[in-house]
């Protein structure tokens, strides 16, 4: 019998601890214990042997920290992988063999440096090395997005079934902040069972484990820690307390158990007992709407924001940061609109000039390091939407299918095969419907069709479509009623893009505001809407606390109550003063207003003399005084930051490119993750008015040098802050030496040195923010002579 | 766990500069938000100190001298690794993004907040050691080179039990984070212990010891 067929049917026992068992056999355990498998196989065996003897049906071979990424070499790996499950399949040849997965010991991108795509291939390659096994275990996991290269390498590279599971702190929540709502929402498409291992005691994993039933159809596992070990690595709970708890996790329907650090054969006897005297029990699950990230799950029983604004079509700064890579901007975007009040994100990269393939899954991934809103992919190529899916942690939205076969059986099997949902335009092959009934008819054929893909409905969205009032009078009322009609006959959810209705006439935000208004009571669930615009959160707000959503009008009330304006700050200027003279208080006390005095400016000035006149000589001021010692870092960077919104008011007054001088690349170089100081001199330099290209950190000396020559430039900067880090800095100068022959390079970080810039061939080492100005100024405004390195 | 105010603006490079009542409260500010986001955890071991500088049952050797100096005498060290947690490194993604200022406070006062956390971790190890304790001493310090840390993390099972991981540059991420070896020696316990924030003799020498002079951070 195969495993899936076994598990389908029974109660199944795994085994228990491994490393607890080695310890006690072996005196000096090699870092990488997996090796035991070629020095002391016979070790291994008797474990193996142990825990088949005391009942497990599934034996785990000695595997778990046997991949490349801790093994730190791929032949190896594949070696001690073989030999571990030959040596399972010897101890127990009655049992199932599970291939062991854990964590790769190193962090993923953002947090980390590890890129999906590595460690996508380090689980391939275990998973392959591993494929005379019953089954995979992937288990000990914190990181959703590590969890989610694991099973996509494991179901993309076998066909055995596959077993995960995640280990949850105290608080709930996995080390990186996963819950396990996002968690089983996540995970459950991919794999044949899901569910716990090693974090704490078993009691203490109660809870989780029933947020864990209710949100998967999938068998759940638990191998939960014979408690805490103490200092001597003694475990708290001991093997009756430990089945006294298996025993509920069975009638709250686990069907998977097993034990993890510290638990023995002891422990592992008296859970094959409790297996053999209980039946299946049934799980209180049933299919819900929702979406999630990795650390935030929203529940679709209520009305959702989806921001519109990461999307180039008619927004030209977004076009702009899109083309020129400037995701910065785009994270920005990505905050705004989260503390504007968006639950979703909505993401698109459709741009001729762009590769969507390659764009959106990039967008998607600077998008979650700073927002942990769920995303929805926005996009008609499947090829950028299966690249975007893989790219994107947690539940995402695919936007959109349509009604015609082409686009639904291109889209849906990646929607089902990912877990994802969808949103369903009630379009087709002949263009949009005229009428409510021949949208609904449309809608009906997605839903079938998604049906016959293993699509619930709680998973699809329909979009009734907005067609512009102006234009189309009548089309108003039959979006209505298409949506009222099809929230009447099916489970699904209602998305619908409200701004388009009021194009072409004056004053538009009163017809979207009707207009999301009536959408709102025809059952629209999920607007997709420009957040940062107060008429729209307001209307959005007002139905949920008119429609009862919003309990006791509790959220209403906290959001608009206190939308009286402040009282001004008893540090602001005097307002009688002039603003000559307060831009220059303003922006050396760092204050946020600073951006009004500067409006109050160009109401008498032109744009550029705002900027030569007083920003660029009060920037001066606070940056000669730093140099003394006056003024201290956070004093700096406070003053940059004002000054950096009245720069943001002048530009609007300008033509773009009128106010540029000089453009900068900066970026942290490869294997380094600390961007703090690139930060800080992105900020001085950009309120200088440069330009600054930000690549970010980790950065690879290729990007860096092809950006560089792509964008022409003549002075770059590159930050490092230990020692181990240097060499990519150095790698990175002299490729740009060959690469760009004409770009000046400066670089800073805690371990430089002038001494140690020199020597790695840099042209200058900036010690503070403040260097990075003199020799901005330096190369592109003949300002003072800042003598090179190689001069020294 | 504290971030005490000295120490953040020493962090910052404050030396003595004038600082308003509206630059305190975003001190405090920021310190409130690192405090309030931590979620601290440690692991900590106790090893036999090997006459080669090894530790005891593992296969990992002190390589340097500045760290066989620091250990001169100890028979036994305490090997330990802690961390604030993701959830501080995650805000300062998103705050890098927002406000260079906030970042840069909340940065700083997250690295305080590892470090008093640390020291609170030193007090307890002290407290129930009845003799005294070295200084912490970590990777990257004199000779005692950064890759050790690659070994400590495993030793510790630091990524499966506290989620930290050690990247290939041999760097901690989460970035807040800390590795190091404590020895036991052979002297009576001291009557008051080094978490005294810069009151007793030894906290001193924290600085004292360390041979980069010109750093801007020294006491």
């Amino acid at each position: 019998m195969d495993f899936k067929t076994f598990l389908q049917n029974n109660i199944v026992v795994f085994d228990g601890a491994f490393g607890t068992l080695l310890q006690q056999k072996i005196q000096s355990v090699p870092t990488i214990p997996e090796r035991l498998n070629l020095e002391n196989p016979a070790a291994i065996e008797e474990i193996h042997r142990e825990y088949a003897e005391a009942g497990a049906d599934v034996i785990t071979a000695n595997t778990f920290g046997a991949n490349e990424g801790k093994v730190g070499d791929r032949a190896e790996s594949e070696k001690l992988v073989r030999a571990a499950v030959r040596l399972a399949k010897k101890a127990a040849p009655t049992k199932f063999v599970a291939l062991d997965i854990g964590p790769t010991g190193r962090l993923l991108e953002p947090m980390g440096t590890m890129s999906f795509a590595e460690a996508y291939d380090i689980f391939a390659h275990m998973v392959e090395a591993g494929s005379d096994a019953d089954l995979i275990l992937i288990e000990t996991m914190s990181d959703l997005q590590e969890l989610r290269a694991a099973l996509l390498a494991a179901k993309e590279h076998s066909n055995l079934p596959v077993v995960c599971s995640m280990t949850f702190e105290e608080n709930g929540r996995t080390f990186t902040g996963c819950d396990p709502v996002c968690y089983a929402l996540t995970a459950s498409p991919l794999a044949d069972a899901v569910g716990v291992n090693c974090s704490l005691g078993p009691d203490k994993l109660l809870p989780v484990v029933e947020i864990i039933l209710a949100h998967t159809a999938k068998p759940v596992i638990v191998q939960a820690n014979a408690g805490m070990p103490d200092a001597e690595m003694r475990y708290s709970i001991d093997s009756d307390r430990f089945a006294e708890t298996y025993e509920k996790f069975l009638k709250m329907g686990v069907r998977i158990v097993g034990g993890c650090c510290g638990t023995t054969p002891a422990y592992i006897k008296k859970i094959r007992a409790l297996a053999d005297s209980h039946t299946v029990v049934p799980t209180h699950f049933r299919p819900l709407a929702a979406v999630c990230s990795a650390n935030r799950a929203v529940f679709l029983d209520d009305v959702h924001i989806i921001g519109e604004r990461i999307n180039p079509t008619g927004k030209k700064a977004m076009k702009q940061a899109l083309l020129s890579e400037d995701y910065a901007y785009v994270q920005k975007q990505a905050i705004e609109q989260q503390e504007a009040g968006a639950s979703i994100l909505d993401v698109n990269a459709g741009l001729p000039e762009l590769d969507e393939k390659t764009v959106l899954p990039r967008l998607i991934r600077e998008v979650q390091a700073v927002s942990d809103l769920p995303i929805q992919i926005d996009s008609s190529s499947p090829a950028a939407i299966e690249a975007a899916l893989r790219a994107c942690c947690g539940k995402a939205i695919v936007n959109s299918v349509n009604g015609e076969d082409k686009s639904l059986h291109a889209i849906l099997p990646l929607v089902k095969k990912y877990g994802a949902a969808v949103v369903g335009l009630t379009v087709d092959e002949h263009g949009v419907p005229k009428s409510a009934k021949e949208r609904i008819k449309i809608a009906e054929k997605i839903i079938r069709t998604a049906e016959t893909y293993g699509i619930a409905q709680e998973d699809i969205f329909i979009d009734c479509l907005t067609l512009t009032v102006s234009a189309e009078q009548a089309q108003a009322a039959e979006t209505l009623s298409a949506i009222r009609e099809i929230k009447a006959r099916f489970h699904v959810k209602a998305v619908l893009g409200v701004s388009n209705i009021s194009f072409g006439l004056p004053n538009r935000q009163i017809i979207n505001s009707a207009f999301l208004t009536a959408a709102l009571f025809a059952g629209l669930d999920l607007p997709i809407l420009n957040p940062n615009i107060p008429e729209n959160i307001q209307t959005v707000f007002a139905f949920r606390a008119l429609s009862g959503q919003d309990k006791n009008c509790a959220a209403y009330t906290e959001r608009f109550a206190a939308a009286a304006p402040s009282a001004p700050s008893p540090s602001a200027p005097n307002p009688n003063a002039k603003p000559e003279e307060d831009i220059f208080f303003a922006i050396r006390k760092g204050l946020p207003d600073a951006d009004k005095i500067c409006a109050a400016l160009l109401e008498r000035f032109a744009p550029l003399e705002v900027i030569d006149r007083f920003l660029i000589p009060a920037l001066n001021e606070v940056g000669n005084d730093y140099e003394k010692g006056i003024l201290f870092l956070p004093q700096l960077i406070a003053a940059a930051e004002s000054a950096k919104g009245c720069f943001a008011k002048i530009k609007k007054k300008l033509p773009a490119g009128n106010a540029e001088r000089g453009k900068i690349v900066l970026a942290t170089v490869k294997g380094d993750v600390h961007d703090i100081g690139k930060n800080i001199a992105k900020t001085v330099l950009e309120n200088y008015g440069y330009t600054v290209i930000d690549l970010g950190k980790n950065v690879p000396p290729e990007t860096i040098a092809m950006t560089c020559r792509k964008e022409n430039i003549r002075l770059c900067g590159l930050s490092a802050l230990m020692t181990t880090t240097v060499p990519a800095m150095e790698e990175t100068i002299r490729l740009l030496r060959t690469e760009c022959p004409d770009c000046r390079v400066m670089v800073g970080g805690a371990v430089l040195s002038e001494e140690y810039a020199k020597k790695i061939g840099a042209d200058w080492y900036c010690k503070d923010a403040n260097a990075d100005v003199k020799i901005a100024q330096f190369v592109f405004e003949q300002g003072e002579p800042v003598p090179t390195l190689q001069t020294k | 766990m504290q971030i005490d105010r000295e120490e953040f603006l020493r962090y910052l490079g404050w030396k003595g500069q004038e600082t308003d009542e509206s630059f305190q409260k975003k001190l405090d500010g920021a310190a409130q938000k690192a405090l309030d986001l931590s979620s601290p955890r440690s692991v900590v071991r106790k090893f036999r100190l090997t006459e080669d500088f090894s530790l005891f049952g593992t296969q990992f050797v002190l390589e340097g001298k500045d760290i066989r100096t620091h250990l001169a005498g100890c028979k036994e060290v305490f090997l330990m690794a802690a961390t604030i947690g993701a959830a501080p490194e995650k805000e300062l993604l998103r705050l890098t993004r927002s406000n260079t200022f906030e970042a840069l406070l909340f940065d700083t006062a997250c690295s305080c907040a590892v470090e008093s956390y640390c020291d609170d971790i030193c007090e307890d190890l002290q407290k129930n050691c009845p003799t005294a304790l070295t200084e912490r001493f970590s990777c990257g310090y004199g000779d005692f080179p950064l890759q050790a840390q690659q070994e400590i993390c495993r030793i510790l099972r630091t990524d499966t039990q506290l989620g930290l991981c050690c990247d290939e540059s041999f760097l901690l991420t989460p970035r807040k984070s800390v590795t190091a070896l404590v020895g036991i020696t052979a002297r009576p316990a001291p009557e008051k212990t080094h978490a005294c924030k810069q009151k007793c003799a030894s906290c001193k020498q924290k600085c004292a010891s360390c041979k980069k002079a010109d750093c801007a951070f020294r006491k």
